[in-house]
């Protein structure tokens, strides 16, 4: 139970907090900017404050404790233990608390607490140690540390951040210093072991989560190939991803799906949001250049779509999750509700110029490429006629983007169902089934004749090995990264330590 | 100009200088509600700290009645300097939603 003084105690708090205060000092810059009606900033203003409040409340449970458990905080406050853990990572997140988990049960303290005569004073207005006040993404984009998912282009309320084909600009004129592209994005602080614990609905406890295989969690792997002669005609191994959004549209489970499509320019990527079957099967098809997804997420609702599946790569996938997590009230109004998110196997991807250049490499135009792909160590451009140019991987890894050497994701860890060729045989595609939304959507495309099984065993040692090399490689190129440019916001990196780290006690 | 005594007033330079905090700040310590007092919408000096300060109003009742408080223990009005008659209507107005709502609840534990 929540006392009506120190729930007063921790309204008054929450109120100086500068989240909300930012937002509602700039309500008027936000309306005049049209991408938020009042009422939706009203409402994003509302949810931020409740989440502030619960944090306030648990940091006033917290204080003068020596440590509170999960549970207990749970029933004091009444509510779930999940959102009370996610609270609390994002407190430690911010310096505010610490954990003291011990192996049965996760224990938090405060670190941060100012008694006089007894009483608690003013959580918030202490000094913050590692606070994302005011921050923007500038320092992610500046070292390059940034992912392209494009989620800080969907949470702007101003429309500050715009996409280029390099990543996101961010335009500090019109930057309301709101930081909730920060907050969003995956290359701050991001809580792998709470998000896989959210796509299983459990809490994974932070000694645990580690040890489990080295492709994510799952609840089984399966080969698998599309039925349908439209989809084989567009396909790129085997149409598995297009074939799940094509069974989920025509049952109705969803409006519409955040997909990748093309530009006016040859194998220029571009988000989309399709509808339709006919829409789909022009999005089909791996594209190796990156491509903002998730910029589009915040016109989900004007496309009047209500139920969406998202299709991405891992790093797209961590930011929706984190998003989901943390800020899902916040913006469900407008990016509509995920029903599905399908994940792609992705070892690195390239800027639309990289891409121009390897075609150089392979004495192509791009133009004239019918079908791009990697597969046992070589990248693939398929022409119109002949045989296809191929180019060692060790050729072309030196045009993929900086940031793919600290992503420490394969396989789509986060996703429902992820997708890709490592494993398959020619023509099939391996799908990693890993949460009971994934079960149930794969089940109904099979059952529905979308999806064909091949009972041969997948070469899942090749995955693992291919997610463990990634693993170990790119995380030492993220604390190498982080002693050469110090000041990078250091929430990533302690995400990241904390992986390797335990990874080395465990073996 | 005569008002009812059961109010205490606060002076302020502008309504602008008010936030969320100080509105709540008010009904922990114990009021039973608050009014704030602007300048007429338009003809603010500096130049729409009323403007701000009904954001922030608007903020609060929003908070009050998500946690079952009173959205009307905070009130707004919008009134110049020689406005002596409607002062007094405003704060009988005041009083009359705040005497619906019963006193803070904090005084009732």
């Amino acid at each position: 139970m929540v006392e009506l003084k120190e729930k007063l105690n921790a309204i008054v708090d929450t109120a100086e907090n500068f989240r909300t205060k930012v937002l509602l000092e700039n309500e008027e810059e936000i309306i005049k900017k049209g991408k938020l009606d009042i009422k939706l900033i009203h409402y994003i203003e509302d949810q931020v404050f409740e989440d502030d409040l619960r944090r306030q409340l648990i940091l006033s449970k917290l204080a003068l404790k020596d440590g509170v458990s999960i549970s207990r905080l749970a029933k004091e406050l009444d509510l779930e233990e999940f959102d009370i853990y996610s609270h609390l990572l994002h407190l430690e997140s911010e310096g505010k608390v610490e954990s003291i988990s011990t192996k049965d049960e996760l224990i938090f303290r405060t670190r941060i607490s100012e008694i006089v005569e007894g009483e608690l004073l003013r959580l918030s207005l202490l000094p913050p140690t590692d606070v994302a006040v005011g921050q923007s993404v500038q320092n992610i984009l500046a070292t390059r540390l940034c992912t392209f998912c494009g989620l800080c282009v969907s949470a702007c309320p101003v429309n500050a951040l715009s996409v280029s084909d390099n990543g996101p600009i961010l335009d500090d004129e019109v930057c309301i210093h709101c930081s909730l592209c920060f907050e969003n994005c995956p290359r701050t602080f991001l809580p792998i072991g709470l998000l896989k614990g959210y796509i299983l609905g459990k809490i994974i406890n932070p000694d645990h989560h580690l040890k489990e295989e080295p492709i994510g969690p799952y609840k089984k792997y399966v080969m698998a190939q599309c039925t349908d002669d439209a989809i084989k005609a567009v396909k790129q191994d085997g149409g598995v991803v297009t074939s799940l959004v094509a069974s989920l549209l025509e049952k109705g489970e969803i409006d519409g799906a955040v997909v990748v499509g093309l530009e006016a320019d040859p194998w220029k990527p571009k988000p989309r949001i399709i509808r339709n079957i006919t829409e789909l099967l022009k999005c089909a098809g791996t594209k190796y250049a990156m491509s903002p997804n998730l910029s589009i997420l915040d016109t989900v609702r004007k496309s009047e779509c209500d139920r969406i599946c998202v299709v991405g790569t891992p790093c797209m996938l961590q930011a929706l999750r984190k998003y989901q997590v943390f800020y899902g009230d916040v913006f469900s109004d407008i990016f509509g509700e995920i029903v599905a998110v399908l994940g792609l196997f992705c070892m690195e991807s390239f800027p639309y110029e990289g891409l121009k250049k390897i075609a150089e490499k392979g004495g192509v135009q791009l133009s004239d490429v019918k079908k791009t792909d990697i597969n046992k160590g070589k990248f693939f451009l398929h022409m119109s006629e002949g045989d296809p140019i191929e180019l060692p991987i060790a050729e072309v890894a030196e045009f993929a983007r900086e940031a793919c050497h600290y992503c420490v994701d394969l396989t789509s860890e986060l996703a429902d169902i992820s997708v890709g060729s490592i494993g398959a045989a020619s023509g099939w595609s391996t799908a990693v089934i890993r949460t009971d939304v994934g079960t149930r959507i794969f089940e109904n495309a099979v059952e529905e004749g979308y999806l064909r099984i091949n009972e041969k065993p997948i070469n899942i040692e090749l995955v693992e090995k291919l997610s463990k090399r990634k693993k170990s490689r790119n995380s030492k190129a993220v604390l190498k990264k982080y002693q050469q440019s110090p000041e990078i916001p250091p929430h990533y990196y302690f995400s990241i330590k904390e992986l390797t780290l335990k990874k080395k006690v465990n073996e | 100009m005569k008002y009812p005594p059961n109010i205490n007033i606060v002076r302020i330079r502008c309504t602008g200088r008010l936030n969320a905090g100080h509105l709540l700040h008010a009904i922990r310590q114990g009021a039973d509600g608050v009014m704030v007092v602007g300048c007429h919408k338009g003809e603010c000096e500096f130049p729409d700290g009323n403007l701000k300060a009904e954001r922030n109003v608007n903020f609060v009742k929003r908070i009050l009645k998500r946690h079952d408080l009173g959205e009307n223990r905070v009130n707004m009005y919008f009134l110049s300097a020689a406005e002596a008659d409607r002062f007094v209507a405003a704060v009988e107005d005041t009083l009359k939603k705040v005497e619906k709502l019963g006193p803070n609840p904090l005084k009732l534990e």
